[in-house]
């Protein structure tokens, strides 16, 4: 099964039965995973940042950067590809926290908010979320069944139902 | 042999460090020294000059021309950005697996490099201005965990369930369950190396910079921001993960905002794409 990997900062949709698109390195990043079961048409977006009102410019360049920016890229290339919008479920993993008073706390938890805000906006249902905690994650999401995995911190793989 | 012992005999057994790279340092701090000079010392390490020319190419450091050769890649990149590429050159060769950390070569390698690119935006926001001692501590700031992979590995299990039970970082359960941790080791290292002051404390205080006599010493800092923003973003990622203790205050103490560290983030992503070349002097282990 060709393994698609989708980069920080950067999202990849595909309609190819055969794929499985991966993420690894989720810190306080998120993944944003979209899937339409009667098209079989499944994306992910992998941003680091909540609000591109920062950084207009970068949010041109990268736009997968920001959650903002990213998830109505990621909603918008799923229909394009011929995915419905009412058919689409989403399914959200990352924003986890380095201990103590660091400074991923904000980012982390904005990170969150901001999809879930996001996917609210689109009516789109959050069916599974793997958030939080201080451990990195991968996930990885196959395109003929949507079945979509989470890489636990003991190293086992999880579904996201 | 006791753990510290061992510890320590295996750091001596570490090779010396390219003479050529504390060659190179000292003719650029010395205003009187040529580029024909430069040129020769570097040509002594064939290792060096082929990462050189290679890395050269890169957008990162921006040349408007195309180098084939060390005398124009020395002429072109000016003397701090020289001092960059030869610590990068030379020092990727210490970068091997850890099994300890379960980190690849590679991916040990990209969180050096990542991390010594964001010491460098954060300076260059906080301070205007970065020079290249910071971007070696930085680059080096792991290098401890090189030879205390080994050692972690056999105490593996005991190390988890100290973070796990007790919520301490992994440096600090590195700590009770060795007696050392890889900061402090990566400062006896480049001590053995001959590294100037600054940058050894730079390395032994990354994780704790507010334990630091001087508080305000600016590079352990800049190196702890930096590290946990690698570590926010995925880039270099092993057994200790994520639990690593953020010391409070970092960012005011350098004068800088939220808002400065997340554009600083987004910067990274750009120049670690602009940097692949120097990425990719550690090559990923065939499968």
């Amino acid at each position: 099964m060709p393994q698609i990997l989708v980069k920080l900062a950067d999202f990849t949709v595909s309609n190819d039965p055969q794929d499985q698109l991966v993420v690894y390195g989720l810190g306080s990043t998120a993944a944003v995973m979209l899937y339409d079961r009667e098209a079989a048409i499944g994306g992910i977006a992998h941003f680091m940042l909540p609000d591109s009102a920062s950084d207009p410019q970068r949010a041109r360049e990268y736009p997968a950067m920001f959650a903002d920016v990213a998830i109505p890229l990621l909603v918008e290339t799923c229909t394009q590809k011929g995915a419905r919008r009412e058919s689409l479920t989403a399914r959200l993993a990352g924003g986890a926290i380095l201990m103590g008073q660091g400074i991923s706390r904000s980012i982390s938890e904005g990170n969150i908010a901001a999809a879930r805000r996001i996917l609210g906006k689109f009516a789109i249902p959050l069916t599974a979320e793997d958030t939080g905690g201080s451990h990195n994650r991968a996930v990885r999401m196959d395109i003929s069944t949507g079945k979509t995995l989470v890489k636990r911190p003991d190293g086992g793989w999880e579904e996201m139902a | 042999m006791n753990l510290d012992s061992a510890i320590r005999h295996s750091m001596n057994r570490l090779p010396a460090f390219p003479a050529t790279i504390h060659r190179v340092t000292g003719l650029i701090n010395n205003p009187d020294s040529s580029l024909t000079e430069l040129v020769e010392v570097v040509r002594l390490d064939q290792s060096i000059t082929a990462n050189i020319l290679r890395m050269c190419n890169s957008a990162y450091f921006g040349l408007r021309h195309k180098v084939d050769n060390v005398h124009d890649a020395i002429m072109y990149l000016g003397r701090q950005n020289v001092v960059r590429a030869v610590m990068a050159a030379g020092t990727s060769r210490y970068f091997k697996s850890t099994p300890g950390y379960e980190t690849e070569a590679r991916e040990l390698w990209e969180h050096a490099v990542g991390t010594a690119l964001l010491a460098q935006i954060l300076a260059e926001r906080a301070f205007r201005h970065a020079d290249a001692s910071l971007f070696t501590a930085a680059l080096l700031h792991d290098i401890g965990k090189i030879v205390l992979g080994e050692f972690v590995k056999d105490k593996y299990a005991e190390i988890k369930k100290i973070v796990a039970e007790q919520s301490r970082s992994f440096l600090e359960a590195e700590e009770k369950a060795l007696g050392m941790n890889h900061a402090t080791l990566g400062g006896m290292i480049a001590a053995q190396w001959k590294f100037p002051e600054e940058i050894r404390v730079a390395i032994a205080f990354h994780h704790r910079p507010d334990r630091l006599q001087d508080k305000t010493d600016r590079m352990s800092w800049l190196v702890h921001l930096a590290d946990q923003g690698c570590l926010m973003l995925g880039i270099g990622r092993g057994a200790d993960g994520l639990a690593y203790d953020g010391v409070d205050g970092a960012l005011g103490l350098l004068g800088l905002t939220p808002q400065d560290y997340e554009e600083s983030l987004a910067r990274l992503v750009k120049e670690m794409d602009n940097a692949r070349e120097m990425v990719g002097i550690v090559q990923a282990a065939p499968n």
